[in-house]
C-alpha cells in the first residue's frame, strides 16, 4: 500500500471513526448502489478539479477571503459536475442533487484543495485522489450492502427510469427493510464500528500470544 | 393554521437534518462541551441565513431565469452570512461591549457541515409561500437545536452508564441516533393526514 494511503486519516483500516466527517454523504448516497456510484464519481471529480485549479492558480490566489474563494471553487466544480451529469441522465441528476451539492462541502472540510497550495501538482493530485477514493469506495460497498438487504435488489445508473435494477430477490425478511432507511444506516454503521473494534482486539490478542510463543 | 403546524412538525422531526441525513453530526459531537446558549445562537444564525437565501433564490433568481445558478451559489452564500456574523461579533460586539456575557462564539457550524445547503434546498422544494418557508425554516432550526440537546444528554448517559468497551462512545451513539431517527420519522403521518394522503 502506498504511504499516502496507509497514513491517510480516512483509511478505514487505520481509523474508521474519521469517516464521521463524510457521514452525511455516506448516509444519503448509500441508500442505493446507483446513488453510491454517482457519489463516487462526484467526489473524484470535485476533489481532483478543485485541487488542480487551486494548485495551478496558487500564485494568483489572493490571501484575503481565501476560504470564501475556496468554497466558491469547490462549489463551481460541484455545479459543473451536476451540469454535465444532467445532460447524461437528467432524471438521476435531479434525484442526486443533494449528493452533488454535498461533495464540495466534503472537499472543503477535508482540506484536499487547501493542501494543494503547499505541494507539487502531482503530489497534490495524488493526495486529493486518495481523499476522494477512500470514502468513495466505502460508500459503494455500503450502498451495495444496504440495497441488497433493504430493497432486495442491486441498481446501476441508466435505463428509462434513471436507475436499472440488475436483479430482484422475491423473499426478503420484512424487518431487514429498515436498513434502507436513514435510521437503519446509522445502526448499520454503529454495528460496523463494533465489528471493527472486535476484529482489532482479536488481532491485538493474536499478536500478543505470538510474541509470548516466541 | 393546522397545515402550518403540520409543516413545522414535518421539518422539526420527520425531516430532522442531523438525524435523517447525518449532517452536522460531527460538529455536534465535537462541540458537546459547548453551552446551550452557543447552540441557540448558531441555530439563530442558521435561521436567518436560510430565510435570506430562500428570499434571494425565489424573488431574485427565479424571475431572472437563473434557477440553475443556485446550485453554484448555494454553498458560497451559506458561508458568506455566518462569516459576516463572525466579523460583526468580533469587531462590534466584543469591541464595544466587552462586559457582555456572549463569550467567544464561532458561527462556522451551518456551512461547514452542509446543514444550510440541505435546509435551503428543502425549503425551496416544499414551501409554496413565504409564510410556509418561515415555518419550515423555524422547524429545521428547532429540530437541529433539539438534536444538539438530545445528543448532549445521550453522550452524558454514555459516560455515566457502565457499557461494554465494544459499544462505548461513537457506536452506541450512532445506534441511539438510528433509533431516534426511526421514531421521529413516524411524525410524517401527521403531515400526510393533514394533506389528505393517508
Amino acid at each position: 500500500m502506498i504511504k499516502s494511503v496507509k497514513e491517510h486519516i480516512f483509511n478505514f483500516f487505520s481509523s474508521p471513526y474519521a469517516f464521521i466527517s463524510a457521514l452525511p454523504l455516506i448516509i444519503i448516497s448509500s441508500s442505493r448502489l446507483a446513488y453510491g456510484i454517482i457519489a463516487f464519481f462526484a467526489l473524484l471529480w470535485v476533489c481532483l478539479v478543485s485541487t488542480m485549479i487551486k494548485n495551478l492558480t496558487k500564485n494568483f490566489f489572493p490571501g484575503l477571503f481565501n476560504n470564501i474563494l475556496l468554497i466558491s471553487l469547490c462549489s463551481a466544480a460541484g455545479g459543473i459536475f451536476l451540469l454535465i451529469f444532467s445532460f447524461v441522465n437528467p432524471l438521476l441528476a435531479k434525484e442526486t442533487i443533494l449528493i452533488s451539492l454535498l461533495t464540495p462541502v466534503y472537499c472543503f472540510t477535508s482540506e484536499s484543495a487547501a493542501r494543494a497550495e503547499s505541494a507539487e501538482w502531482n503530489q497534490a493530485l495524488l493526495e486529493s485522489a486518495v481523499d476522494a477514493l477512500l470514502p468513495g469506495i466505502f460508500i459503494i460497498i455500503l450502498s451495495a450492502l444496504r440495497e441488497i438487504l433493504g430493497f432486495g435488489t442491486l441498481s446501476l445508473p441508466g435505463g428509462a427510469g434513471a436507475i436499472q435494477e440488475i436483479f430482484k430477490l422475491d423473499v426478503l425478511p420484512y424487518p431487514l427493510k429498515i436498513i434502507s432507511t436513514s435510521g437503519g444506516a446509522f445502526m448499520l454503521l454503529g454495528y460496523i464500528f463494533i465489528i471493527f473494534r472486535l476484529v482489532k482486539s482479536y488481532s491485538k490478542k493474536a499478536a500478543r500470544s505470538g510474541e509470548d510463543d516466541e | 393554521m393546522k397545515y402550518l403546524a403540520a409543516l413545522f412538525l414535518l421539518s422539526a422531526f420527520s425531516l430532522n437534518l442531523p438525524l435523517q441525513t447525518g449532517l452536522g453530526v460531527r460538529a455536534l459531537r465535537d462541540d458537546l462541551g459547548r453551552s446551550v446558549k452557543n447552540s441557540f445562537f448558531e441555530c439563530a444564525v442558521l435561521f436567518i441565513s436560510i430565510y435570506i437565501q430562500y428570499a434571494l433564490f425565489t424573488f431574485a433568481f427565479s424571475p431572472l431565469n437563473l434557477v440553475f445558478f443556485k446550485y453554484f451559489m448555494i454553498f458560497p452564500l451559506s458561508a458568506v452570512f455566518p462569516a459576516l456574523m463572525q466579523i460583526f461579533h468580533s469587531k462590534v460586539i466584543l469591541k464595544y461591549m466587552p462586559d457582555n456575557k456572549c463569550g467567544d462564539y464561532v458561527f462556522d457550524f451551518s456551512y461547514k457541515t452542509g446543514l444550510s445547503i440541505a435546509a435551503v434546498l428543502l425549503v425551496l422544494y416544499i414551501a409554496g409561500s413565504p409564510q410556509e418557508a418561515l415555518v419550515l425554516d423555524l422547524g429545521f432550526c428547532f429540530g437541529i437545536f433539539c438534536t444538539a440537546l438530545v445528543l448532549k444528554a445521550v453522550s452524558l448517559r454514555l459516560v455515566q452508564e457502565r457499557t461494554s468497551a465494544l459499544f462505548r462512545g461513537l457506536p452506541l451513539m450512532l445506534i441511539s441516533m438510528g433509533l431516534l431517527a426511526m421514531i421521529w420519522t413516524q411524525v410524517i403521518y401527521i403531515y400526510l393526514i393533514q394533506r389528505g394522503r393517508f
